[in-house]
């Protein structure tokens, strides 16, 4: 959707359209680039160190897919099991098709409870159903506990990484930040910043109306909402508020105890190296009768928003499994060099990359983050229950060709590729036209200045002219020399090539 | 041992001097080296791309290539790759062609794996003084499983110093169409892998694909670096000089 | 252990969906048969004494700077006693929040803290507040902006509504809990919630006191999960909170410094009976 009237900012915002700007934005900020890069090898070594630590690490992986790959088959049977669970503990469940749904349900529980704040732990699908926006139009604060995500809600900015998505800022930036919401200054140092943020979002949680989290893992065999969280403040909204108001993708569970052992293990290594995180809190239900805290009333919100719509895909159904541990961003080279906020939306690097598209059911704009990968394949080794997600990118890309969306001039292309190389006469036709047409362009054996496309290529690259005679066509020779000319009893005449033989 | 040499498209047309070598050193380690003449690309640019249908015309001209040998060997991780692990599922629906392709499949290599896992060579009796660092390939690593076959292999040349490559998994940004497509992004994954391999202060750069190397070379050279760049069988090969 | 009845809304036609995409014409209703569940054998196999499951404890704990007291159990009261002194002491401790449960009754704490001249703050309902309603430490807006409803410095409307109890806790600067289980491979702690065992007595507070006889350590998490989900399936269900508590909060939020103790307590103590 790029019409003569529209403007660079606005190109930005356009999922697709808009990556190679944002790309480029973020390769021209060095800060950004040095902090993505330092905190990705911090989580790397992190997840390589807590692998052998542990020991037995592919055994582990493929116990993980398994499990999840048996409650995806049988998701209807595992949620609809969860959802008993939670109702017989005393919670209430709200199946949400579709975001507005999802949004509708909440905003209703906050209308009967007259709620006016809201203390958020961190939750990618709150995020990605537009929660606070619709929050502050009806006039309701949301406030994000999560240290990193309310940095940004300061800044106004949105996450530029899963697990830790203020890297992108600095102290100084932070301190600014906070200065201003204190309404003093705060020096550029961690502990006062820290302990800043401690206090201010303590008031948060004492005075919330309602607590939402996330949910890493439901247990459908009791309804259990399994919550992570380093730094507490999963505990304090969960604690605190009266109600509690859980948004889960529908895909979050795990059938038993047993399993949850399995993806704990898994989850924390992966994402950051620890073994656990801080805290894990187990919750079944509201308070219950002599409990002194806790809140009074549990909602779990289960939302499928284009989810189901990958069930029943041979191919795309497994990136349900899916577990949010970001190990995929933190060993993807792509993502190293541009951020989060390249890929544009709620979910970035490999995942996002192929999730965006497919929760969207848009191919066109969001479909071009397929394009956003060399398929170098790391993301695969490292997704701790081996989702094949450079596979899921070629197909997203097939996805695309298959419905002409991509320019007619590369499918022209492909068209020639194709009629050049599945053809040995056409091949060699192609290929010695190819080394006229490059004469213009060649200085020294070498081509610094390519016409087309290639110029991506001679922007940053030197690339090498192609030499006169192709190895297939010294093929003849080598092999004389090497076995010989039946003809003449063995003998054949000696090399006549560049570099060839023994003793150098 | 007959051999049928699988040059892939990018040695073929760019750098036959490395298939020189690959020859040359297999013929050296006792094979009977073939050239099926009717080989020309594996596909992979296609399929990597989304064109399924054209990357499987281009693979059935591969197969028919192929179709009478024993052993299959590349001088490219990628491009075995595409014949190992992608080839069967391209002809899913074809049941004739499927079998073929699982077939060529199973006795298609990288050289390095060839060397290691087949001849079961490791010291190839090479000699070349030189500083060096290996920068392993994608493919090679994480769709054949390659790791550590190039070391070893390198380890038995005589007065070859081999330093580490910092980050060295990491992908150098060639990615086939990506390296011109997504330009900006390779060019910051090229350049930082360059900058790692300046670091190391080797004299030599040696890796197993050559997309890979023509990718880093191309961009140490547009930095004005001299470092060398090789392909695992031209040093395997006592150093064959290249132009 | 019932409290009000829950409820499911929408499920029909969202399952159904579930279902149809799943190739099924029906929603399944049998569990489905498993092969593969749970961690693989050689974890589930490896068995400990009790000795290895208190050093790996340690181990572990220690690693996160937890610290740890390891008491015979003939002088656990005492044991517990000197261990709460040097802590009160250390962190200049006035105002403990405790578990409302027979164990620490048993160790006879409130009354040790009480010599220390620390104020104690049972978790009852009956624990109304320390100084006064609505009171002036603790909670002190100081470092926070105005109150949320528009009040002056005092105590926003939110705040007031809360439990004197709540509030009372909330000015502790230590909390007592006793874990039912601690897991050793992890450094964990097992606590669950229900009447007297509030989950605030162990978050709130900025130091946490952990104490627990060895025996109720296992090695691994399922070991432990295993036996809470048998105690609910006896007690009607699980409780609603169970907390694994392992270490100190902690953030990297802040240009990747480490940041210990945010929202929970930043210093961890444990006392095992042996």
């Amino acid at each position: 959707m790029s019409g003569a009237g529209a403007k660079a900012g606005d190109k930005r915002k356009l999922i697709g359209s808009g990556l190679k700007l944002r790309a480029k934005d973020a390769l021209g900020n060095a800060f950004l680039r040095g902090a993505v890069a330092f905190t990705t090898d911090k989580l790397r070594g992190g997840r390589l160190n807590a692998m052998a630590e542990f020991g037995n690490w592919e055994a582990w992986r493929e116990r993980g897919r398994a499990i999840r790959e048996h409650t995806i088959r049988h998701l209807d049977y595992y949620l609809s099991q969860f959802a008993e669970g939670v109702a017989k503990a005393g919670g209430h469940v709200h199946f949400c098709a579709s975001a507005d749904d999802a949004v509708g349900v909440f905003m209703e529980i906050a209308g009967r409870h007259g709620a006016k704040l809201v203390a958020k732990g961190k939750s990618m699908v709150s995020e990605e159903i537009h929660l606070n926006e619709h929050l502050a139009a009806a006039g309701i604060k949301a406030v994000e506990t999560d240290l990193g995500e309310y940095i940004l809600q300061l800044a106004g900015e949105t996450p530029s990484h899963l697990i830790i998505p203020a890297i992108h800022k600095n102290k100084a930036q932070i301190a600014e930040l906070f200065s201003k919401d204190a309404g003093r200054p705060l020096p550029p140092e961690t502990k006062p910043l820290a302990d800043y943020a401690r206090a201010r979002l303590r008031s948060i949680f004492l005075e919330a109306d309602i607590g939402l989290t996330g949910c890493n893992f439901g247990v459908a065999e009791s309804g259990t909402i399994v919550v992570v969280s380093n730094e507490g403040n999963g505990r304090m909204v969960t604690t605190i508020p009266k109600v509690h108001v859980v948004v889960m993708g529908m895909e979050r569970l795990v059938p038993t105890f047993e399993d949850l052992e399995v993806l704990l293990n898994l989850l924390p290594r992966s994402a950051t190296g620890q073994k656990l995180t801080s805290y894990v809190s187990l919750i079944t239900g509201p308070r219950r009768p002599g409990d002194l805290d806790g809140p009074e009333e549990l909602h779990v919100i289960v939302l499928d928003n284009g989810r189901s719509e990958q069930l029943g895909d041979p191919v795309f159904q497994e990136v349900l499994h899916c577990i949010r541990c970001a190990a995929c961003l933190n060993v993807c080279p792509v993502y190293r060099h541009v951020g989060g906020h390249a890929y544009g939306g709620v979910y970035s690097g490999p995942i996002g990359a192929v999730l965006t598209p497919l929760l969207q059911q848009d191919m066109a704009e969001a479909g071009q983050l397929a394009y956003a990968s060399s398929l170098c394949g790391a993301c695969w080794e490292a997704c701790p229950v081996k989702i094949p997600l450079h596979d899921m990118l070629v197909h997203l890309r097939q996805r695309k060709v298959g419905m002409k969306l991509n320019p007619p001039s590369e499918r022209a292309a492909f068209r020639m590729y194709k009629k050049v190389f599945a053809n040995v006469k056409w091949f060699r036709l192609a290929t010695r036209s190819a080394r006229l047409l490059q004469r213009p362009f060649v200085r020294e054996g070498q081509i610094r200045k390519a016409p087309g496309p290639l110029s991506g290529w001679t922007r940053s690259r030197v690339l090498p002219a192609l030499p006169e005679r192709p190895f297939r066509d010294r093929w003849a020779e080598l092999k004389r020399e090497l076995y010989g000319n039946p003809a003449d009893g063995g003998k054949g005449p000696s090399g006549s090539f560049d570099g060839g033989g023994d003793g150098r | 041992m007959k051999v049928s040499l699988f040059i892939t498209c990018i040695a073929d047309q760019m750098y036959p001097e490395v298939g020189e070598s690959v020859v040359r050193l297999l013929h050296r380690l006792g094979c009977e080296v073939e050239f099926p003449e009717g080989q020309t690309c594996c596909g992979q640019p296609a399929f990597n791309s989304g064109y399924r249908d054209e990357a499987r015309e281009v693979a059935r001209q591969w197969i028919r290539a192929f179709e009478g040998s024993e052993y299959i060997v590349a001088p490219s991780g990628s491009c075995a790759g595409m014949i190992r692990h992608y080839y069967p599922q391209l002809f899913e629906d074809e049941p004739e062609w499927k079998e073929k392709a699982e077939r060529l499949s199973a006795r298609t290599y990288e050289l390095s794996q060839f060397l290691v896992h087949v001849l079961g060579v490791e010291a190839t009796g090479a000699r070349f003084a030189a500083k060096a660092t290996f920068h392993p390939s994608c493919h090679a690593m994480r769709l054949l499983g390659v790791r550590g076959e190039p070391e070893r292999l390198l380890a038995g040349v005589e007065g070859l110093e081999m330093i580490e490559l910092k980050c060295k998994e990491d992908c150098c940004g060639f990615g086939g169409t990506f390296a011109v497509k997504m330009s900006e992004m390779s060019e910051a994954m090229v350049s930082e892998k360059a900058r790692n391999v300046a670091e190391t202060g080797a004299e030599v750069l040696i890796g197993t694909d050559l997309g890979c190397l023509m990718n880093i070379e191309g961009r140490l050279k547009k930095e004005g670096k001299t470092v060398r760049v090789m392909h695992l069988a031209e040093v395997l090969q006592k150093g064959a000089e290249r132009r | 252990m019932t409290g009000p009845a829950g409820s499911i809304r929408g499920k029909d036609d969202f399952i159904r969906r579930i279902a149809v995409r799943l190739g099924r014409g029906e929603p399944l209703k049998e569990a489905p048969p498993r092969d593969v569940k749970g961690v693989p054998e050689f974890y589930r196999a490896a068995a400990a004494s009790r000795q290895e499951l208190i050093d790996r404890f340690v181990r572990e704990w220690t690693a996160l700077s937890g610290k740890v007291r390891l008491v015979p159990r003939g002088e656990a009261a005492a044991g517990a006693a000197a261990y709460l002194e040097e802590i009160v002491t250390g962190e200049k401790v006035e105002a403990v929040s405790l578990w409302d449960d027979p164990e620490i009754a048993g160790l006879g704490l409130e009354a040790a803290l009480n010599r220390l001249g620390a104020e104690t703050v049972v978790w009852r309902e009956s624990n109304g507040g320390l100084s006064g309603d609505g009171g002036d430490n603790g909670h002190d807006p100081d470092d926070g902006p105005k109150a949320e409803d528009g009040t002056d410095g005092g105590k926003p409307s939110g705040w007031r509504a809360r439990s004197g109890l709540l509030r009372a806790t909330e000015r502790c600067r230590l909390g007592v809990v006793c874990p039912d289980y601690a897991i050793a491979n992890t450094g964990t702690l097992v606590l669950q919630a229900c009447g007297g065992r509030g989950r605030s007595v162990s978050l709130l507070p900025s130091v946490l006191l952990a104490v627990f006889p060895a025996e109720r350590l296992v090695m691994r998490m399922g070991e432990a999960l295993e036996r809470l989900r048998s105690e609910g399936e006896t007690k009607g269900g699980l409780p609603s909170s169970i907390t694994l508590v392992t270490g100190p909060s902690r953030s990297a939020d802040i240009e990747n410094d480490l940041t210990i103790g945010v929202h929970g307590p930043g210093k961890v103590h444990a006392l095992i009976l042996v």
